[in-house]
This record gives structure tokens, sequence and C-alpha cells, in this order.
């Protein structure tokens, strides 16, 4: 019974630690640049706004789908990420598992998007899918060192190793080449500068977002709060020993946040062929030397 | 002041073309008054005699009193740092028409699209006459002298209405 | 008249309060004011702490700011913008030349009153008017969105034949792509 209670909760729990998040970085952003900035629970009105317009536009049901398509996969992919209180989906072989869901939602952009129709929004995708096929290469490199360093492919087994041990079984100590290839990719992962090339509002107008408005865009919001959480959530249980209760989570995801944002806050954009060129040049590398290390 | 280069580009000038007037206004500016059919061969030869590649503009210039248009091609050469302005007339009848420059340069086509669309004036060759900067506008060509851009205004447009009390005595005098 | 206390009405006013502190400014500069909103929107006037963004799509933003002088050119390209956005929306006509023509009134080519061609909620007086005055303009408009007097975009979908008549006397024939007589009886705006 409890399992079920849990499974309608937990996306709610998500989207509103995503929605502090998201909020954070909006502030952080605005302090770096000595203004004053929105409050915390801005995204929480944006949301609302958006979800409340009286007039729709809509281009064929296949765009419909597609969104649905988008909010879905992520809602999969977080019922396998182990959080204090619920894991009963991370038993056995769901490091695979999450390896190729958290593809589902970009794909899912890419087929609404195409339906639009506008060349702002075909050049948006076809970048953000060329990024992908960057920062994916060191992500998963990272994400199978880890597995067999731990001999494990269950994402709680690696918790309860970690937690168990102290910090000397912390990934960040075991291997710091995976984690700091890691760190790199979750800049990309996480869409933010300098691998932001797929929301460059002056020169593509929004990319992806452009013909979206209304509902469709507070359901890209949605999921943008939902995504946060999970990449936060899979950093910190790969490597910085995962949480057994709800605050030592949230600190450390605060943590990885904050090294996020100040890259962010300091670098323009890269070119997506440079974004990709870094990406295959340092940190696949320093995952290849991590995994060497694991296997001698 | 010493117009050494000036002095040469009007001997280059005279020396081909042997009646024309040509002025030194001050340093780098020379002007030119040329009959209508002399245009196209001193354009020609400026560009490749005389070492003017550039064409900088062409202005038009309305003389309502004497019925005449007055095209102007400016010239400017970077190795010799000097500017040509050379002036033709044509008649201001109701279809004014002129040859077209951009077989030469290019960017011609842009002015004479420029000026066909300001005052009316056709370019024979140039196949391509239409509006750029005017773009839904049906009227008149607006540049000519003719045109009172006021009582245009005036007219074909919505005013809000607007009567204060400091207004009272200069609406008794007649203004708007 | 007083309004019934229904569910409805309990559930718009709750979103009102939380719709007014976001709204989104399409980034669309049309004449020489816009030179006063890169002020308003960096650091010494903040404009993002009452929720205002810039926004570059019609599709995403809620306000349609004409700053300046509107040529007939860019009469039709705002058009074509503004039945693009999604309602609720609001128009902002800013400087003097959107009220009576301002500077520009004897030219032939710039329209004189705003509100012939498209439904108005606020006008800024000034030209340009400064940060602190914009700021205010928007303060006044979220207040007004709060107690529910701003809603001229209905008058678009309700007069269209005024408004059309207008735009066709002078720009001509032309098409938006956009059926407004539809949406509005498909979404019960009338």
């Amino acid at each position: 019974m409890s399992t079920v209670l849990w499974i309608i909760l937990y996306p709610f729990i998500a989207f509103f630690i995503g929605i502090f998040f998201m909020g954070y970085s909006r502030k952080f952003n605005a302090r770096v640049q000595r203004r004053i900035g929105p409050p915390i629970i801005q995204p929480l009105f944006d949301i609302s706004k958006l979800m409340s317009k009286k007039t729709n536009i809509s281009h064929g049901y296949m765009h419909d789908i597609a969104m649905l398509m988008l909010l879905g996969g992520t809602l999969l992919t977080l019922m396998f990420i182990p959080v204090p209180g619920f894991h009963y989906f991370s038993q056995y072989g769901d490091m695979l598992v999450i390896m190729y869901i958290i593809l589902v939602p970009p794909l899912g952009m890419a087929l609404g998007v195409g339906e639009t129709a506008n060349p702002n929004g075909s050049i948006g995708i076809s970048r953000a899918l060329m990024l992908l096929a960057g920062y994916d290469v060191p992500f998963t490199l990272s994400f199978i060192g880890m597995a067999i360093l731990n001999h494990t492919t269950s994402l709680y087994k690696l918790i309860q190793i970690q937690q168990s041990g102290g910090i000397a079984t912390w990934g960040i100590v075991t291997n710091p080449f995976l984690a700091a290839a890691a760190l790199i990719a979750l800049q990309g992962m996480m869409s933010e500068k300098p691998f932001e090339v797929m929301i460059a509002p002056h020169e593509i107008a929004t990319g992806p977002m452009t013909e979206m408005g209304g509902k469709y865009l507070g359901i890209m919001f949605i999921q943008h709060a939902i995504n946060i959480f999970i990449e936060l959530t899979i950093f910190t249980s790969l490597f910085l020993g995962g949480a057994l209760n709800w605050v030592e989570l949230i600190v450390k995801q605060f943590i990885v946040f904050t090294i996020v944002l100040s890259v962010n806050v300091v670098f323009g954009r890269y070119r997506v062929d440079d974004a990709v060129k870094f990406m295959w040049k340092i940190p696949v590398p320093l995952a290849i030397i991590g995994i060497l290390f694991v296997i001698f | 002041m010493e117009y050494v280069e000036e002095k040469k580009v009007v001997d280059d000038i005279k020396s081909v073309f042997k009646e024309v007037d040509c002025i030194i206004k001050r340093e780098r500016r020379v002007e030119v008054k040329l009959p209508k059919e002399k245009l196209l061969e001193f354009a020609l030869r400026m560009q490749t005699n005389w070492d003017f590649p550039h064409l900088s503009a062409i202005s038009c210039v309305d003389w309502i009193d004497d019925g005449e248009f007055e095209l102007v091609y400016h010239f400017w050469s970077y190795n010799r740092k000097v500017l040509v302005s050379a002036s033709i007339r044509i008649p201001r009848e109701e279809n004014a028409h002129f040859e077209t420059l951009s077989h030469l340069w290019q960017p011609a086509k842009f002015f004479e699209r420029d000026i066909h669309e300001m005052f009316g004036i056709t370019f024979d060759g140039n196949d391509d006459m239409s509006k750029f900067i005017l773009e839904e506008w049906d009227g008149p060509p607006p540049m000519r002298k003719d045109f009172v851009t006021r009582e245009y205004a005036l007219s074909f447009y919505h005013f809000r209405e607007y009567h204060p009390e400091w207004m009272k005595d200069l609406e008794g005098a007649g203004e708007k | 008249m007083e309004k019934q206390v229904t569910a409805r009405n309990v559930w718009e006013r709750i979103f009102t309060k939380l719709n007014k502190r976001s709204l989104w400014m399409l980034h669309y500069c049309t004449g020489c004011g816009a030179i006063e909103l890169p002020p308003t929107m960096t650091a010494r006037f903040d404009m993002e702490r009452f929720g205002i963004m810039p926004m570059v799509t019609p599709r995403q933003a809620d306000i349609l700011l004409i700053t300046g002088y509107l040529s007939l050119k860019t009469l039709k390209r705002v058009i074509l913008t503004y039945e693009q956005m999604q309602a609720p929306k609001w128009v902002v006509g800013f400087g003097s030349c959107t009220i009576n023509g301002g500077m520009y009134w004897n030219s032939y080519i710039t329209i004189k009153s705003l509100d012939q061609y498209l439904p108005v909620d606020l006008y800024i007086a000034g030209c340009m008017p400064r940060p602190e005055a914009i700021i205010e303009a928007f303060n006044t408009l979220i207040k007004r969105i709060d107690e529910g007097k701003a809603d001229a975009w209905k008058d678009y979908y309700r007069n269209y034949d005024f408004y059309k008549e207008n735009q066709r006397k002078v720009l001509g024939e032309f098409e938006t792509y956009v059926d407004i007589k539809a949406d509005a009886k498909r979404f019960g705006i009338v």
C-alpha cells in the first residue's frame, strides 16, 4: 500500500525540490550580476501563468503526443532513482536502465519540434541532439566505471556501500578521474553554460522552444525541474556517497548545483562543434584513465 | 592650399571630355557637370582608367522651377583619395527615366530602387524596381516638391481628439 | 453589480494572484524608444525582481511593448505578431508617438493613434520615458490585472470588425493566417 502512495507522491516531491533549485539558479545569476533578482518561488508563478493561458496553438496531434513523451520519459526515469524511503525499482540492473531511459525525453522533444516546421526549432533541436552525442560518452563511461569498481549494477546497493564504508569509499576518493569526467559531463547534461547552445535566445529564438507557448511550455518547465532533481541525485549517489535521509541529500545536491552554477555565470557559450570536440578531448580520456585504473 | 591630387583628377577628366565644367570645391571634393548622354562613358572610364572603383551613392535633387531632376553620382578612389560628384539633368515629366549603371556596379541597383520609390524615376535595364523602404505605401512619390506631407498626413490619418483648456485660443485661430 | 462568489471566481482570483507576478515581455524593439529597455533590465533598475523577463518569440510572451513611432511597414508586422500571441495579452504604448503622433506627427507614413489598430491597456508618456517611469507603469499594470480591469484583449475579439476596417484603410488588404472569429468561438471568449 505504501508503495502506491510513494509512487504518487514521489513526482510531486521531486517537482518541488526542482522548483526550489530553478529559483535558486535565477537568484544566484542575479546576485552575481549585482541585481536583486526574482524571489525563489518564481518558477511556480511562471508555471501557473503558462498553464492558465486561454488560447492554444497546436500543430497537430503528433506535437501533443510528443510533449507527453517528454514528460512521461522523465517520470519513468524518476522511478528508477533511489531516494531515502523509496527504492523499490532500484534492485538489480537499474544503472543500465537509467543509462538508456534518460535519452527518451530529448528524443520526444525532437519529435515535437519537428512537427512545428519552424527553421529556428529545427536548428535548435539538431544542436541539442549533437550536444547529446557529446556529453553522453563521458557520462556513460563513468557510469560503467563505477559499476565495475563496486561490483554492482544497482544504484541503491552503491549508496549502501558508500554510506557504510565512510568517506574512504566515496566515489570521489576512490576514483577521482571518473568523478572529474562526470562533473564536466554534468555541465552539459543540465544545459548550463558553456554548453548551453541549445537555448541560445538571441541567435535562434530559444531553439526548440520557439513554437511552444502556453501549456506546452508549462510541461517543458515541469520536465526541466524534475530533470534537475534526477541529474543531481545521480551524481551524488555515484560519487558523493548518496544519502539515507532527506536533509543530507538536499545539502549534497545543493553543493553540486552551486559548483555547476558558478561555472555557468562566468562563461559564454561554446559553438556546438567546439563543445563536442571539447567533450571528446578532455572528459573522455579522463574517464578512460579512470576505467583503466579500475581494471588493473 | 595645394590641391595636387585634385588637379590631376581634373586634368584627367578634361583630357577626354573637353567642355565640361569641373570645380575643385575643397580638398578631396571635385564636382563635374555632364550632359546626360556622356554619363555611361564617364562612369566606365572612371572605373577602368582613372582608378575610382567605389560608387558611394546616387542621389537626386528635384528642381521644380526648372522642370528638371538632377541625378548626382559620387565616385571615390581609395588610392587617390578624391570624391568626384558627377551630376546630370533629366527632364521632369510624368514617366521620367534614365539608364541604369548596374552592369558596372551591382550595388547601383539598390540606389536606383530607392530613387524610384522616392521620386518616381524609372531606370531602364534594372529589372527589379520593387519597393523596400516604403512597403504598403500607395500614394505619390513622397520626395517630390509638389507633395505636401503635412496635408497628406492630416487628411489620411486619424488623429486623437484632444481639446484641453490651453489650446482653445489656438484652435480659434485655425491650428489643429 | 456584485459578482457572486462562485467556485469559478475563487479559482480565477487565486490564479490572478499567481499570474500577475510573472509577465513576460516581447523583446521586439519597434522604434527609438527601445533604447530605454536595456537600462531597465540591468543592474541599476532591475526589472526581473517583479518577474518581468524579456522573451524572444511571440508565442511565449504576454506583454507587447510598442516603443515609439510605428511606420506602416512596422505596423503590418506588429499586427502579425500580436495575433500570434496567446491570450491573455496586454499592449503597452510607450512614448508620445503612440498617443498622438509625437515628434513625427506631420509625417506621411507614421500612424498617429495606436488604439485604432490594436487594443491598448496603458500608455506611458514621455519622449523617451525614463526607467523609473517604465517600472511604475509595469506596477500599475500589475495592479490593474489584480483588480481584473485589464482585459482589453477581449475587446479585439469582440470588435474585430472595427479594428480590421481601420487596418484595411491604411494598409490595404493583407492576410494574417489567424482566424480570429473562429478562435473566439472555440475558446469561448466573446
